[in-house]
């Protein structure tokens, strides 16, 4: 009994410098005394602590667990983040329509005004009083012209009711006659 | 690809459109260098100095209405030049089933003259006349708001032939070139 109990003490002087002084081999005894006989009383903390450093030391990593792990992380992303594919062909269309788009514009630029620049006729006269002249030159022009087809519609007219007035008076029975 | 077709139709349709709105101005480059011609030009931008002029003369007013909306013409004049009426027959030809609703013809002696308009939403907003004669061919055109009435009008007090405001303008175009 009291050599259990020297054994203690010492044990507890042991433990009271485990931190300071002891090496693997005092750590290897006390791990096993604390594993081997029941907990002396007011050890039970240190006790604890003990059989929770044996467990440590079986819980050993086995060879694939690097292995293992990478693969089960792998398989969590592809559960759980949504995959998202990323396609070219919306970029690619959308510059297949803005290159359509384009090609338009210029094709009516072109077609409007197919021999270029040259076509583009500006003001002829830069003095606002000559071209007022020109103008009124050119609108007298039309004018006059326009009014001889006016002069012979109007004589057409006249022809045309001088007919119907010619042939109504050959065509009207004569109701005192009759 | 859906959309790739959709742009060729629409840029097939449109074509045309430019196309119209070019016939004029295409015939107008071809004699741009033309020296026996006397081209004549008028933009928006000129038209709209036009309301600076100041005049008291009522006929000069009433020129300003007619023209008041116009948004700009063109002219080309040849009175001195070989096979007229030939260069009538081709402008005929070139304007035919661009647009053009036929106004009015008048065959005034050896000259022929062609009124041509195009109208939209019951506006005229351009008046076409091609004249030609055997060693004549003007061909002229105003667009904008056109109100053939006052146009009309303008020259019905006059009693002069309708080229001779054109030759006024050759005579000063010459003048101003030497």
């Amino acid at each position: 009994m009291l050599s259990n109990y020297l054994n203690i003490s010492n044990l507890c002087l042991f433990f009271i410098v485990y931190y300071e002084f002891f090496g693997l081999k005092e750590e290897q005894q006390l791990k096993t005394w604390f594993g081997s006989n029941s907990t002396p009383e007011g050890l039970e903390s240190e006790a604890q602590l003990f059989a929770y450093y044996s467990n440590q030391e079986e819980m050993t990593l086995s060879d694939d667990f690097e292995l293992k792990l990478n693969q089960q992380m792998s398989q969590e992303d592809i559960n759980t983040v949504p995959r998202k594919t990323i396609s070219l062909w919306p970029t690619l269309i959308s510059w297949k329509t803005a290159a359509v788009i384009s090609g338009i514009i210029v094709a009516s630029i072109v077609l409007k005004n197919p021999f270029g620049s040259s076509t583009q006729m500006t003001d002829t006269y830069d003095n606002p009083q000559d071209a007022y002249e020109a103008t009124k030159a050119i609108l007298l022009t039309i004018s006059s012209s326009m009014n001889k087809g006016k002069k012979y519609t109007q004589q057409l007219s006249k022809f045309s009711e001088a007919q119907e007035i010619v042939s109504g008076i050959g065509t009207t029975p004569n109701k005192e006659g009759s | 690809m859906k959309k790739i077709v959709i742009s060729v139709a629409v840029l097939l349709i449109c074509v045309p459109v430019f196309a119209q709105d070019d016939v004029i101005s295409k015939y107008f480059s071809s004699y741009l260098d033309d020296e026996n011609f006397t081209k004549v030009s008028v933009t928006s931008r000129m038209f709209s100095l036009f309301t600076d002029i100041e005049t008291g003369d009522e006929d000069e007013q009433e020129f300003l209405e007619a023209i008041s909306k116009l948004k700009g013409l063109k002219v080309i004049s040849g009175d001195s030049i070989e096979d007229g009426m030939s260069k009538y027959k081709d402008a005929l030809n070139t304007v035919n089933g661009k647009g053009y609703d036929e106004l009015m013809s008048v065959r005034d002696g050896n000259q022929n003259f062609e009124f041509m308009i195009k109208e939209k939403g019951g506006v005229i907003t351009e008046l076409l006349m091609i004249a030609g004669g055997k060693d004549q061919f003007h061909l002229m055109t105003l667009y904008g708001e056109i109100d053939l009435k006052k146009i009309t009008k303008l020259a019905s007090k006059m009693k002069i032939d309708a080229l001779d405001h054109l030759r006024k303008l050759d005579r000063d175009d010459r003048h101003d070139d030497n």
